[in-house]
């Protein structure tokens, strides 16, 4: 990856924050002084004691150590939480602008991805990317400065000493970074040995209603041991890759230190240095390691980043499939819906509409049959534009749906799905489905339109109480979804397969309100009940996917040839048992 | 049970492997000791401060020497220790599994199955790390007890002051850790909040693009994140302000050495031997001193997360998951005990008497039912939107606890339903069944030792036998995260084979037919019927079910409104008959 795409992300994201970067900055960069000046301090110390210096200077050199001591802490910790604020902000901006991307990708995007998955890519990715925002480039820097400022402060003792010292750093930046390439596939594979065990498990207590009282509880407990095992495996394995690189590297620094003290004998008995320059020597070769290390750590971050930053590139390029048109949708009550011809496929060469066309009237109400996997509901989705068609033309109001803009086409269309989501949020964020600028009144019209009223009146904080799948029953969730529906006000509204899973008394009170939602509106229903189409206009009957009878449900009922009379006939079988 | 005790039951789980771990820890963390010794040496040797001993350049050998040492011990340090903390791990994750799978209310958890899994992530870590501590700490301690002693005997004084630094940082953490069980406590919470409403919203993008509300939805998860960034600040910030008084502590408490020894140093009394041995030896004293208080800032994490372990097993005391045992880590996992297909289960009759579960925070619930349940007999319950109809099953299975009244089972009462509604007793597929991401054979059978004929046998129960055609590799199609691969019909399909692939005298069914049609529901319930599997207690409002039951329960505000036949109901209970019109509109007009 080129560097000049991560400069380009780190200006992007961390421009809106550049005076804390640049304080961090100054945090990190006063610590880098203090750390040179100490042993500095030291060797004063031991040489001037030695030497019979007085004790005023011993003690304020003593003091002054001290002093360094406390600067150290304060600058340390106001540097940590700099970064740690400048690493959230930066990340929590992206995570928020991937999640809004994400969001308005296209369905055939979303069908191939599950939710974890999303999350997964949108903060797990985030995540490993916050410390190269909060940290790299400080660490990376701040490590070089120090790590020079070491390497000429001991070319300043002796040349010497130098030029050894800088030859075991050159030589310890390219084992430490050889062996940490080594290492990293390693940790990658351990990675990833978890991220299946804990996927394993939390997709068994998603099911655990399943499980139980079927038996099956020892079956995945011994099923969990092996997946467990495998991640043993892996761990095992990273762990001893790790203690050989961790061996390697201080065995290294063994040597370093052995050729300091090597050098320190040399000199001192050449007398180029005093015993406090040797201690200082000492000292200086302790402290390359740290640099060393987070240099190197850093840049095994940079390609752990690397990994998430591709991902989130990738996400970044996918566009929606749908190309939006620019047009509006006539702001009327009702709208006319025609299909010319369509034909679609969500995977290619496996058509789930053939040549489907129709035209529904404004104002009429359609009622959509057949079974499963006719391509009832592939017909209503099509309507949002979530895919777009192999051929032909849908046209609502007129307007190929190409033409418009997917906002002023979603507006104008509305739906109840078979399940309803529900968020873990207030009641009021659960009917506008978080839009802030809906007034209470609205809302509250809404829930009493639907016969939710009591219910509601039982809620504890109303508008704000907190809702969740798990507090409501199915009915009730169906009724808040009509809810957003009246909320939206469209011109089109579709019922997908509104009543099942109600009993049929509450399915009476909904439709006393799909009436009301649908008066004025075209409609569709999709349903398997009979009863629900009941007061439909029209019928259409679907079969793999190709319209096998439409037409106006009086005639089609009076008709005894025709599938909708014998569809009844066959409720009235069941009836007569 | 304490939280010692159960670090002390998880300590003896692999007593070898934990000794192992300690004794080569240990002489890793007496190292210092020595170098420290050599570096006196060394200084004193170069500076000619002490006449005898070796020379500088056989110093420089030992250095050499003792590093490589102390490296080999690391090495087997590494791979002794990751195979006792994967064991620990292993074990603690396999009971929370197990008591979860047998105890937790599953719609508790299936709205938050991801914050259920971190029990299993940063828990079970946070316990671990706990337990680390105590491998680090015995190596640590008789090195702090050497040096200490050994730095008195060439200054008390001095050593006084290396050793104060220790206990004041103790003290500080001491103070300080109820903080940080309350910072992490919300540091959690609001990242627990954030990546589940993210959860949410990518689950629900079909209903947030009809609603065209992608940018309000997302306006709430960067709110949440700023939440998060907020606590994490501040769990950070305490916890690193904790690690750096920990670092820089040595640092002034050379200081302080340099202000005491100012005088001797200058008379000769201190040598640059005993100073070099002072600032290796004090920074690594006050890392051990350090360790006391981080076993204790790890103990309460280590509290916080047993407790909240404990409560995901819906218990009070965390004894059940430290309770040993094997974790299959070398050994291919034993066959599965397997699931009786016998006839021990048979029914004759299942009796509720007065049963009752109220929601906390809800008003929906079941109140004191009674029913019967002969055998071989055909039983719906039916009744409007939250009448308790599931609440009812649930009830009964275990699956919510009996507040009140009992279940007996052939005239003998049943303790605890969530063990006993097991095949062979009962099979039971759920309002929207869940399968795993394996194959479709193995969804099914979920460990019943079955022949091809059993399977044959429960997908054409199931409805099940064209679907297989349509799919890629038959019964080992592998159906994807959740079951993904298969339309909302053939998971239920699923489910219901499932089910029958059990034999046992009760079968439990909530809705199944809701993602089946009329046509399809018609032709399982003959096919039920057919076989005579036992009886059934079934959930529905549907005509084809209503119409075979031997006796159809109406409940209404969560209490039988009425028991008997349909045409008995029809006749007298006016709830039935509502409910049963709700569904006639459609022969009228005919």
């Amino acid at each position: 990856m080129p560097l000049r795409v991560y400069a380009q992300l780190l200006g992007q994201y961390l421009r809106p924050y550049a005076p804390r970067v640049l304080l961090l900055a100054l945090c990190i960069f006063s610590g880098i002084g203090m750390n040179l000046l100490n042993p500095q301090i030291i060797r004063y110390f031991i040489d001037t004691a030695r030497a019979g210096g007085t004790v005023a200077d011993l003690t304020s050199a003593a003091l002054l150590f001290l002093g360094i001591g406390i600067g150290r802490q304060f600058t340390y910790l106001a540097g940590s939480y700099l970064g740690q604020d400048v690493g959230w902000r930066a990340t929590n901006a992206m995570r928020g602008d991937l999640a809004e991307h994400c969001m308005r990708l296209d369905m055939t995007f979303h069908h191939e991805r599950t939710p974890g998955e999303m999350v997964e890519r949108v903060d797990g990715d985030s995540t490993a990317l916050s410390n190269f925002f909060s940290e790299f480039v400080v660490q990376v820097f701040g490590s070089i400065i120090f790590l020079f400022g070491v390497l000429i402060l001991l070319f300043r003792e002796d040349w010497r000493i130098g030029a050894a010292m800088s030859a075991f750093t050159l030589v310890a930046f390219f084992v430490y970074n050889y062996t940490r390439s080594m290492a990293v596939p390693h940790y990658a594979a351990e990675r990833e040995g978890y991220s299946r065990l804990y996927g394993f498990l939390e997709e068994r207590l998603a099911g655990i209603e399943d499980i139980r009282p079927n038996g099956a509880v020892s079956y995945i407990v011994g099923r969990f041991f092996n997946v467990n095992r495998d991640a043993y495996g892996r761990a095992v394995k990273s762990e001893t890759m790790g203690a050989v690189l961790r061996s390697i590297t201080t065995i290294l620094f063994t040597f370093g230190h052995a050729l300091s003290m090597g050098m320190g004998i040399w000199l001192y008995g050449e007398g180029a240095f005093t015993i406090g320059t040797v201690f200082l020597v000492f000292h200086y070769t302790s402290m390359l390691r740290m640099p060393l290390f987070q240099i190197s750590r850093q840049i095994n971050d940079l390609q752990k980043a690397t990994a998430g930053f591709k991902r989130i590139e990738a996400l970044y390029r996918t566009q929606s499939r749908i190309v939006e048109g620019a047009g509006e949708l006539p702001d009327a009550t009702a709208l006319d819906v025609e299909f010319d011809d369509i034909t679609f496929s969500y995977f290619a060469g496996d058509p789930v509409l053939k040549n489907v066309s129709f035209k529904l009237q404004k104002g009429k109400v359609l009622g959509l049959l057949g079974r499963t996997g006719s391509g009832k509901t592939t017909l209503t989705r099509l309507l949002f534009r979530f895919y777009d068609v192999d051929s032909g033309q849908i046209r609502i109001g007129g307007q190929s749906l190409r033409d418009v803009r997917l906002q002023s086409l979603r507006q104008k269309v509305g739906m109840v799905t078979q399940d309803v989501q529900i968020f873990n949020a207030s009641l009021r964020e659960n009917l506008a489905l978080f839009a802030a600028d809906v007034p209470d009144e609205r809302l509250l019209e809404a829930v009493e339109e639907l016969g939710l009223g009591s219910w509601y009146r039982s809620l504890p904080e109303g508008l704000d109480s907190i809702v969740s799948s798990g507090a409501l029953s199915a009915g009730e969730a169906q009724l808040l979804a009509f809810a957003r529906v009246f909320l939206k006000d469209p011109g089109i509204v579709i019922l997908d397969e509104p009543s099942s899973r109600l009993d049929p008394a509450t399915e009476t009170q909904i439709n006393r309100a799909v009436q009301k939602l649908l008066a004025g509106r075209t409609g569709i229903i999709i349903a398997h009940h009979l009863g629900t189409v009941e007061r439909v206009d029209e019928i259409m009957v679907l079969q793999d996917g190709r319209v096998l009878e439409h037409g106006e449900r009086a005639k089609l009922a009076a008709d005894s040839d025709s599938r909708f009379a014998r569809l009844l006939a066959a409720g009235l079988e069941g009836v007569m048992v | 049970m304490t939280t010692g005790q159960t670090a002390l039951k998880l300590l003896r789980y692999r007593p070898g492997l934990f000794l192992g771990t300690v004794f080569f820890r240990g002489l890793d963390d007496l190292q210092p000791f020595a170098v420290g010794l050599i570096m006196k040496a060394f200084f004193d040797a170069l500076s000619g401060d002490t006449a005898a001993g070796f020379n500088a350049w056989t110093l420089v050998a030992f250095f050499v020497i003792l590093e490589f040492a102390d490296r080999a011990t690391l090495f087997v340090a590494a791979l002794v220790g990751v195979r006792w903390r994967f064991n620990v791990e292993s074990l603690l994750r396999k009971n929370l599994l197990a008591a979860v799978l047998a105890v937790r209310n599953p719609r508790a958890i299936s709205i938050s199955s991801g914050e259920v899994t971190n029990r299993f992530r940063d828990d079970v870590e946070a316990v671990v790390r706990y337990l680390e501590q105590y491998i680090n700490l015995w190596g640590n301690m008789i090195f702090a007890g050497l040096a200490i002693w050994w730095m008195a005997q060439i200054d008390v004084a001095v050593t006084a002051v290396t050793v104060v630094p220790c206990i004041l940082i103790v003290t500080i953490v001491d103070m300080a850790r109820k903080h940080i069980q309350r910072y992490r406590a919300a540091q959690r919470a609001a990242t627990e909040a954030s990546t589940n409403f993210a959860n949410e919203m990518f689950g629900s993008v079909l209903a947030i693009q009809v609603a065209t509300t992608e940018t309000p939805a997302v306006e709430r998860f960067r709110r949440l994140n700023d939440a998060r960034r907020k606590s994490t600040l501040v769990d950070n910030l305490f916890t690193q302000m904790l690690f750096s008084i920990n670092f820089n502590i040595s640092h002034v408490a050379t200081g302080a050495i340099l202000i005491l020894v100012a005088e001797q140093m200058r008379s000769g009394q201190f040598g640059v031997g005993d100073f070099a041995l002072f600032t290796t030896y004090v920074g690594e004293v006050a890392r051990s001193g350090s360790l006391i208080g981080s076993v204790m800032a790890q103990h309460r994490r280590a509290e916080v997360s047993l407790g909240r372990m404990a409560r995901t097993m819906e218990r009070e005391e965390p004894d059940a998951l430290v309770e040993h045992g094997p974790v299959y880590l070398k050994e291919d996992t034993p066959p599965v005990e397997a699931v009786s297909n016998g006839d021990s289960g048979h029914l004759q009759t299942l009796e509720l008497q007065g049963l009752t579960h109220v929601f906390a925070n809800s008003p929906n619930g079941v109140h004191a039912i009674d029913l019967r349940v002969e055998a071989n007999s055909f039983n719906v319950v039916t009744g409007r939107i939250g009448s308790g109809k599931t609440t009812l099953l649930r009830t009964l299975l275990g699956v919510l606890p009996v507040q009140q009244g009992k279940i007996l089972w052939n005239g003998t009462e049943v303790e605890d339903p969530k063990t006993f509604f097991v095949p062979p007793r009962c099979a039971y597929t759920p309002q929207v069944p869940r399968l795993f991401s394996e194959a479709l054979r193995d969804n099914i059978l979920m460990g019943v030792p079955a022949n091809e004929a059993d399977i044959e046998e429960a997908v054409r129960l199931g409805v099940m036998e064209d679907d297989l055609p349509t799919l890629e590799n038959g019964l080992d199609t592998l159906v994807g995260p959740r079951g993904v691969k298969l339309s909302g019909g053939q998971m239920q399909r699923t489910a219901a084979a499932r089910m029958f692939v059990r034999r046992a005298g009760l079968y439990i069914f909530d809705d199944l037919s809701s993602a089946l049609d009329v046509e399809t529901e018609n032709l399982l319930w003959d096919r039920v019927f057919a076989a005579q599997r036992g009886a059934s207690l079934v959930v529905s409002h549907r005509r084809p079910a209503l119409e075979r039951a031997d006796q159809i329960v109406v409940l209404k505000e969560g209490r039988i409104e009425a028991v008997g036949t349909l045409s008995e109901l029809l006749k007298s209970c006016e709830e039935m008959q509502r409910l049963w019109r709700g569904d006639m509109g459609a022969e009228k007009d005919v």
